[in-house]
């Protein structure tokens, strides 16, 4: 018999510098999702089957399956506006992929069992991660699990491990664990976003506001020196 | 509340009885055990067939206290030995203890016992669906399109508000009159502008008294929205020629990239077959772009471009795959062919400045249109994407020269714009077609009619650039934004169209030679 929750767990990342998308007025928690990883891992698939499964009504898929929102309540009662990033994953494309990873809560990155060039290019995704991304959580997500894996469990485990990254086994065909990606992390993404909410100090613009605006005002006397001069 | 009550009032239970009677009574029949979840849980809830079918329970038959839900066997649930809790198991998105809070014994026609529980809340809330609240033209709220006029006309509709907008008013002449605009520290004209918009929303929004608005975030955002367009409008002939400076040198090598690779098409970067089809909608909405005034208005357009891609190519792909093909089989979209098929729109387009209008809205775009924010936000980073992806790739290995290069003539354009001048017969239409009024420019309501708009201001800023290009900064651009003495430089209406009439008459080189340098020519797919 095989275990229904294969995902496991391990470590958190860092938090956000800022709640972005945080909005305390609707009680809604919108929450940005990127997904990443090399072509034909199933992407767009796994977001499809996130957002089409069951409950076709509380989803919007705007732009193709490249920009999809769901909302969803998690268990503790939380509604959550997941915003689904789908990203290029050609090659040729990239150098491209880190714009779409600004201001991301969670990331997916994703490789397929059957293909180990995928699982190898991983470094790659988390490095522009690394560099671009600030993100509350990454998480490793093996896709395709109801096909017979090329990719060992142990390694892509225990590569999980070392980069501290959460991991979870998927089908986006089968669907197993795919609903339970989306809640687990988003639960703990709101509770990242509820804990930073509380620190955050809007404050902090002003002091910048203020260094910036005597730099300008120095700049345009100089500016007025110079014209006063000519003429 | 009694039991009894409970049910009485009971949203579930009443559709339940009323709208779902048929599967109520085929319920009552199998002796199905009924969760229903708490009125005060079902506020402003719409019962779905998918809620009912929820929380209609049948005995499992394999083991004792578990449940499935008549929608599908799959999802379990459990009641626990002394009957507290409901827990739902498989099947659920998570696995809840949810409290029973009543429990009643009812028989059905054949005298057999089945039974309701009231539970504390619903088995999975992601099968209920709130009531959508109106969303509302009244109470001061407008569907809002993002011109300034429309934006102005709207805070000048709010009484209540009058003194904060007079303020909004001075600030933007104080702005005109006094600040020096420098290429190099435009992030400081941002903050400035940003501070005011703020200062003058926060005004506003205090100083209204009819505070049953102000619950409303819909309007509160309006008013954001609105004060942040008049703001930017107003200073738009100031600040955007120091932006195009700035992006200058990535403008025009924008220019000429597009002008090199005219005749690219989604074949020739990889793009699928069956995503390849005309997308002339894409490309016309795409042109329109420079003759806009506000950033939000050019992200709505970067947004709209991106929708008639989308719209064009599921509607191709719809109808060139096979019948009876499922949902799921059916291609679609994804950001690997979105970028590559932009990029042959952005080629066909010929902005003029499209590296300034995406620091424009970058740096100028704040709180407006904030419902759509993160569809809009995933818009523009797809527009950088592709912007990017032209400037940083060598296309040289690429042969265009066989490409049919289907562009639609000048004469054609002006032809179709006669015909469509014909066509137009509502004065609403007419009157937004003229372009600018108090300096203002306002998008007409068709895509067509913002093309034929987008050439003429096209031909306009042409003329104008090449005798007026460095004095726009220095001069003094003063006008009141909200009635009182306006001293806009912008010709009225009529004396412009006087003046294009001559101005065209004169520069037919001028704009002739333009013609051959491509920047006034639309391309086609076919």
């Amino acid at each position: 018999m095989t275990s229904t929750t294969r995902d496991v767990f391990i470590g958190d990342q860092g938090s956000r510098a800022k709640p972005a998308f945080f909005s305390t007025s609707e009680k809604m928690y919108k929450i940005k999702t990127v997904l990443v990883g090399d072509i034909s891992v199933g992407k767009t698939s796994l977001a499809l089957r996130f957002v089409n499964d069951k409950f076709d009504e509380s989803y919007k898929p705007t732009i193709g399956a490249s920009f999809i929102s769901k909302i969803v309540v998690l268990g503790d009662g939380c509604v959550v506006n997941f915003q689904i990033w789908d990203t290029a994953g050609q090659e040729r494309y990239r150098s491209l992929v880190p714009m779409y990873l600004r201001g991301a809560h969670i990331a997916f990155v994703l490789y397929d069992v059957t293909n180990p060039e995928s699982f190898t290019n991983v470094s790659f995704w988390l490095e522009a991660l690394q560099h671009h991304g600030d993100m509350v959580k990454t998480v490793l997500v093996a896709n395709k699990c109801d096909c017979e894996s090329i990719v060992s469990e142990e390694i892509a485990l225990s590569f999980a491990e070392s980069h501290y990254l959460q991991f979870v086994q998927t089908s986006a065909k089968t669907g197993e664990n795919v609903d339970l990606l989306f809640h687990r992390i988003g639960a703990k993404v709101v509770e990242e976003m509820k804990r930073v909410s509380k620190q955050f100090n809007p404050n902090d613009r002003l002091s910048l506001y203020t260094e910036r605006s005597q730099s300008h005002e120095e700049e345009v006397q100089k500016e007025v020196k110079k014209q006063k001069k000519c003429c | 509340m009694s039991d009894v009550d409970e049910l009485d009032v009971n949203p579930f239970f009443l559709a339940l009885q009323s709208k779902f009677s048929s599967v109520y009574e085929k319920a009552l029949k199998e002796c199905c055990l009924f969760c229903i979840p708490q009125s005060d849980c079902l506020q402003g809830a719409v019962i779905t067939d998918k809620f009912v079918d929820t929380h209609i329970l049948k005995p499992s038959p394999f083991f004792k206290g578990q449940y499935h839900t008549i929608r599908s066997e799959s999802q379990i649930a459990s009641i626990d030995d002394n009957g507290e809790h409901i827990t739902t198991l498989d099947g659920f998105p998570t696995k809840t203890a949810i409290k029973i809070l009543n429990e009643e014994l009812g028989y059905n026609k054949n005298y057999q016992p089945y039974k309701m529980l009231i539970i504390a809340r619903p088995l999975d809330q992601n099968v209920l669906r709130k009531r959508h609240v109106s969303d509302g033209t009244s109470s001061g709220e407008f569907n809002m399109e993002f011109t300034v006029d429309n934006c102005k006309e709207f805070l000048k509709s709010i009484q209540d508000i009058a003194k904060a907008i007079q303020e909004l008013d001075e600030q933007i002449n104080k702005f005109i009159k006094n600040y020096i605009l420098l290429k190099d520290y435009l992030d400081d004209a941002a903050q400035r502008l940003c501070e005011i918009s703020t200062s003058v929303t926060e005004k506003s929004i205090r100083s209204m008294k009819t505070k049953g608005n102000l619950s409303n975030k819909k309007f509160r955002d309006n008013i954001t929205a609105a004060v942040e367009t008049c703001l930017i409008g107003s200073v738009h002939q100031k600040l955007y020629p120091t932006i195009c400076s700035k992006c200058n040198n990535d403008d025009v090598a924008m220019v000429t990239k597009c002008r090199n690779l005219q005749g690219l098409s989604t074949h020739h970067l990889g793009v699928p077959k069956h995503f390849s089809c005309p997308l002339t909608s894409a490309v016309v909405e795409l042109a329109h772009l420079d003759g806009l005034i506000t950033p939000i208005e050019k992200l709505y357009c970067m947004k709209t471009t991106i929708d008639n891609i989308t719209e064009d190519i599921n509607k191709h792909v719809r109808e060139t795959q096979p019948l009876g093909l499922p949902e799921e089989d059916i291609p679609c979209l994804t950001s690997d062919e979105l970028i590559p098929i932009l990029v042959t729109v952005i080629v066909q387009a010929k902005c003029n400045h499209i590296h300034s209008d995406i620091y424009y809205i970058d740096n100028f775009y704040w709180s407006a249109a904030n419902r759509d924010r993160e569809s809009l936000s995933y818009c523009l980073v797809t527009f950088k994407a592709a912007v990017q992806y032209m400037m940083t790739t060598d296309f040289s290995d690429i042969d265009l020269k066989g490409a049919v290069q289907n562009e639609i003539s000048f004469d054609k354009i002006i032809e179709s714009r006669s015909d469509r001048g014909a066509v137009k017969m509502c004065p609403e239409s007419s009157m937004k077609s003229e372009r600018e009024v108090n300096g203002a420019y306002i998008p007409s309501s068709s895509r067509f009619d913002r093309q034929m708009e987008n050439i003429s201001r096209m031909l306009d800023e042409s003329t104008k650039e090449m005798g007026k290009k460095s004095n726009i900064v220095k001069k003094p651009i003063v006008h009141s934004i909200f009635g009182g003495p306006v001293k806009s430089v912008s010709p009225l209406p009529d004396e412009q169209q006087k003046k294009d009439k001559t101005n065209k008459d004169e520069d037919m080189g001028d704009f002739l030679s333009s013609l051959n340098n491509e920047f006034l020519s639309f391309g086609k797919q076919t």
